[in-house]
């Protein structure tokens, strides 16, 4: 239908779940301050959103993963059922991005996963939530960055160009931005992607996104750097 | 009133297959005793007094008079059980089981006296031989009775004492797993609200510091970063762990979540293979053998354990973690029995864990044995140690 369209001209309509009043005061208005965004609902819990948030008036919704009275990823595949177009993006006070891996692998287009501190500056999160918005995963850049390819996982088999592909993607980054970001023309990170998804065994088989999936392996078959 | 009589039931149930058991008692002491008598008594008869003189035949073989006798002494014993078993003297008082011994007694001095004399092995001439037949049969009656209620008392008494000791051991588990569930309440608590509140206002705290910083010129700018690193480093490791101490909040989407969320955050130096039957697993949770997040707990802290022992003491660069769901190991006879819940970690360390006498496997084999599970550690095919841990379902 037109919702990539409407998502290029409209403006993205927020719906925030958040049960930590001054932190959901502080992103609504960080938020409405960017044009192209505006927060249409919120609530403060599991119970609350569900009484009250329509899905099908929303385009993406930023969901604490703790809340008070519930697990805001059961509540996001909730509200993802009623309405299959709608974004999610996670957020935590701490890094529990691998909650990720949690969500059914067919499901898993459109949800992203930012840490509350990340959340808190700009253009991490608006970044975040118009690569959601156009159905991309978008991982923390910040805790992305202190990952490292685990020791014996395919990652680590990666070229040194391919990985830094896999690392942009997995940010949520289209390609034309990747190509911009690295110096190198579109086509080339193409290529990059094609033999970042040949090595991990995906294919585009309509049932599932490669580009996301690959953003999850990503996660997956990384670590924490030793501190 | 229906639903009461549902809940007697079982109680009810038991009281009688209790008294079938004790009838039976009765019943087969009484004709075991009462037949060992009866053949000695007639073996006996035929040794010391001869083939005797009430003999139908006075010149047959003394073989066939004594299977004669044998065989109705048999006849008197069984009658003598059958009365027993009937009489239920076993649940009487004293003077009812008396009256019940002493009703038995006679009916099988009677019958017994009746018997012989039908079968021409007394006659009613020689009545102080027909007395003493008769006597002797009530006197042994009234013994082998004897000896089958005391019998059965003893096995009542056994049976209750047995009884109270399981029922003992029940409320002792029961008391102990409800400790277990309100401290894990309590923890669960404390842990949320540091992983929540907590957490949120370390973050709202630093976004505040955040601001102030640009305002201010750049020496005191500094000095607030500082500050706003070192708060981040407070949230994200102290409070976290502390949180993580008292609760793994990953357990409540399943074990295989905390099990993944804990190998998630090993360095990325280490090899980690993590494996789980999950389809098996989920059908488990589908047929209600789930494992519960107290024993799930349980089997995330073992492989915290393994994996703190293999990195800390062991200097492991490779871990193996495999989640499985054993079939049930129940006997034919016995309820059908949970399903086994078997986590094996491996490692390439140095080896040499051990169970010890109060080290954290120790203590993590004493809970696993509270729920029927074990612990045990071997050589690993890696190198290192292989601990597995065993665990039924709910």
């Amino acid at each position: 239908m037109d919702e990539d369209g409407s998502v290029g001209r409209a403006r993205i309509r927020l719906g925030i779940v958040e049960d930590q009043p001054l932190y959901r005061q502080m992103l609504t208005t960080l938020l409405d301050s960017v044009s192209d965004l505006t927060v249409v609902a919120s609530a403060g819990g599991v119970a609350e959103a569900d009484a009250s948030l329509d899905a099908s008036g929303l385009d993406v919704a930023l969901l604490d993963i703790q809340l008070g009275d519930g697990d805001g990823i059961e509540l996001g595949r909730r509200l993802r059922a009623a309405n299959p177009e709608l974004g999610i993006v996670l957020l935590s006070a701490v890094d529990a991005m691998h909650t990720l891996l949690e969500i059914p692998r067919g499901e898993l287009r459109a949800w992203s996963y930012l840490s509350k501190s990340s959340a808190l500056s700009a253009p991490a999160l608006v970044a975040a939530i118009r690569a959601t918005a156009q159905g991309r995963t978008a991982l923390d850049p910040a805790l992305l960055q202190t990952r490292r390819p685990r020791r014996g996982s395919v990652v680590e088999t990666l070229g040194d160009r391919q990985r830094e592909v896999l690392a942009l993607l997995a940010q949520g980054l289209s390609n034309t931005a990747i190509a911009e970001r690295m110096g190198i023309a579109p086509r080339t990170v193409d290529n990059h992607l094609n033999a970042v998804y040949a090595a991990l065994g995906l294919r585009a088989d309509g049932l599932r996104n490669p580009r996301v999936e690959a953003a999850i392996r990503y996660l997956e078959e990384t670590g924490v750097i030793e501190r | 009133m229906s639903s009461n009589a549902e809940q007697a039931s079982p109680a009810a149930a038991e009281e009688q297959a209790d008294r079938l058991s004790d009838r039976n008692t009765v019943f087969l002491v009484t004709a075991v005793a009462g037949a060992v008598f009866g053949v000695l008594a007639s073996t006996q008869a035929i040794i010391v007094f001869g083939v005797g003189t009430a003999a139908p035949d006075p010149s047959g073989e003394p073989v066939g008079s004594l299977l004669l006798r044998i065989a109705v002494n048999l006849a008197t014993v069984a009658l003598i059980a059958l009365l027993a078993r009937a009489s239920g003297a076993e649940r009487r008082e004293l003077p009812g089981r008396i009256g019940a011994i002493a009703a038995l007694a006679v009916s099988g001095g009677v019958f017994r006296a009746a018997v012989q004399l039908a079968f021409g092995l007394l006659s009613l001439g020689n009545l102080p031989a027909v007395i003493a037949e008769a006597g002797s049969a009530a006197v042994v009656a009234s013994v082998v009775m004897t000896l089958a209620v005391l019998v059965t008392d003893a096995r009542r008494r056994l049976r209750e004492t047995e009884r109270a000791r399981a029922r003992q051991r029940l409320l002792a588990i029961a008391a102990l797993e409800s400790l277990r569930s309100e401290e894990l309440r309590v923890r669960r608590q404390v842990a949320d609200s540091l992983h929540g509140s907590v957490q949120n206002a370390f973050v709202v705290l630093a976004a505040q510091l955040e601001g102030i910083a640009r305002r201010v010129p750049a020496p005191e700018a500094e000095e607030l970063s500082a500050v706003i690193r070192r708060l981040d480093v407070l949230r994200e490791q102290e409070v976290r762990s502390l949180s993580r101490a008292l609760y793994p909040a990953e357990i409540r989407r399943g074990v295989v979540a905390a099990l993944r969320a804990l190998l998630g955050r090993l360095p990325a130096s280490i090899e980690v293979e993590f494996t789980a039957d999950e389809d098996r697993l989920r059908q488990a949770q589908g047929i209600g053998a789930a494992l519960g997040q107290e024993r799930g707990i349980l089997l995330v802290r073992v492989a915290e354990e393994a994996l703190s022992n293999a990195l800390r003491h062991g200097g492991a660069g490779h871990v193996r973690l495999v989640l499985s769901l054993a079939p049930p190991q129940g006997t034919a006879q016995s309820a059908p029995a949970a399903p086994v819940y078997c986590l094996v970690f491996e490692d390439d360390g140095s080896g040499g864990a051990v169970i010890g006498e109060t080290g954290g496997l120790a203590r993590l084999r004493e809970q696993l044995a509270l729920y029927g599970g074990g612990l045990r550690v071997q050589p690993s095919e890696l190198g290192g140690s292989r601990i597995e841990a065993r665990l039924p379902a709910s």
